[in-house]
């Protein structure tokens, strides 16, 4: 029963924020992930429900997003010609953003003296949750700040990414989807899905393999310690 | 792909022919995404099973040689709401409520800024990558 009842509640709160998001005109602020989650967090602040209670509750909701991002391999097929055609530079970004996301956040605040965990618990930020949170938890640091790390990332990484193109004049569509997808992991994915989905295919390669090298990178910094 | 296939083709009448393609596609890749999570779980792999079995899905399409409609209906429809099967584990950082109150904005800080600079320095080797590479027909079409 409480099942049936988070998870109706999560599905009317998504509608409310799609409808907010589709007439907003599709502005960032209004992003269904984050005003649908800070309407659930009030909802459980609210009623005083703990939050591994509502998680257990809307457990198969969660359970979708496992055969969504298996799905990614659809587009991804469909693209394959047009993707190894530019397979050099796009191995080449993400060697560049894989290192600075997570050796260089790692390095910036090893060298800013906040205590190691804390490094470690942000260094993977930009991979999937359940990447992070595992390299987290391997290179010495706590799986719930990784979480919300990774959140906090992909809500800042969908915000800058337009932004910063804008900033650098760059207008190629292909290399904001895949850096929404680098940067941003699902949330980024989920946004050239709404809107850029022609290009879903280079967010898509580019959130699967980051999480894949994220773990490599984390897995090497850690036995090098 | 060409351009005009951005508006999806007349879908037939849904009957129960349709839905059982779509129950046998959510089927496919809950099992894939099963089989992936063994697997890591066997070889000790810090990666989701999920990942593993978009691989694994990778490989069957091009074995295959062809995308099923009805794995391209729902896997669509799938990927329309992922931001609402994101929505769950997001609202977990009210978990984190303590630690944001005390060190919120160091955080926040310190994600927006390394993100920043990961989010320029892919964009800028990705645009120089491809220079040379325009956007071609099939970046156009539909996903």
């Amino acid at each position: 029963m409480n099942a049936v009842l988070w998870s109706a509640a999560t599905l009317l709160v998504y509608v409310l924020a799609s409808a907010l998001f589709a007439r907003s005109g599709r502005r960032l602020w209004a992003l269904p992930v984050l005003s649908g989650s800070l309407a659930v967090a009030a909802l459980l602040w609210g009623l005083r429900q703990p939050y591994a209670d509502y998680a257990q509750a809307t457990g198969l909701l969660r359970a979708l997003g496992g055969p969504a991002i298996v799905s990614l391999a659809v587009p991804l097929y469909r693209h394959s010609a047009a993707l190894r055609r530019v397979s050099l530079p796009l191995l080449a970004a993400l060697g560049v953003g894989c290192t600075v996301s997570a050796l260089g956040t790692w390095a910036l605040l090893s060298g800013l003296g906040l205590p190691a965990a804390v490094a470690a618990s942000l260094a993977p930020k930009s991979a999937t949750m359940p990447v992070a949170m595992a390299a987290a938890q391997r290179l010495g640091g706590w799986p719930g700040l990784a979480a919300a790390a990774v959140v906090i990332t992909g809500l800042a990484g969908t915000w800058l990414t337009p932004w910063t193109m804008r900033l650098l004049g760059l207008r190629d569509p292909r290399v904001a989807a895949f850096t929404l997808g680098l940067a941003a992991h699902a949330i980024g994915t989920a946004r050239v899905i709404q809107t850029q989905p022609g290009q879903l295919a280079y967010a898509a390669w580019a959130m699967g393999l980051n999480g894949v090298a994220t773990a490599v990178v984390v897995s090497v910094l850690a036995s090098g310690r | 792909m060409s351009a005009t296939s951005s508006r999806p083709p007349p879908r037939p009448p849904l009957g129960l022919r349709r839905l059982a393609g779509w129950a046998l596609a959510l089927g496919t890749l809950a099992a894939l995404q099963w089989l992936g999570e063994r697997l890591v779980q066997a070889a000790g792999w810090p990666l989701p099973g999920a990942l593993l079995g978009l691989l694994m899905l990778w490989g069957l399409l091009a074995w295959h040689g062809r995308v099923p409609d009805a794995l391209s209906e729902l896997g669509g429809g799938l990927q329309h709401h992922l931001m609402l099967f994101l929505i769950p584990s997001v609202a977990g950082l009210v978990e984190q409520a303590p630690l944001l109150a005390a060190h919120g904005p160091l955080l926040v800080g310190a994600c927006v800024f390394t993100t920043a600079v990961t989010v320029a320095a892919t964009a800028l080797t990705l645009s120089f990558g491809l220079r040379r590479q325009p956007v071609d027909a099939a970046d156009k079409g539909a996903t």
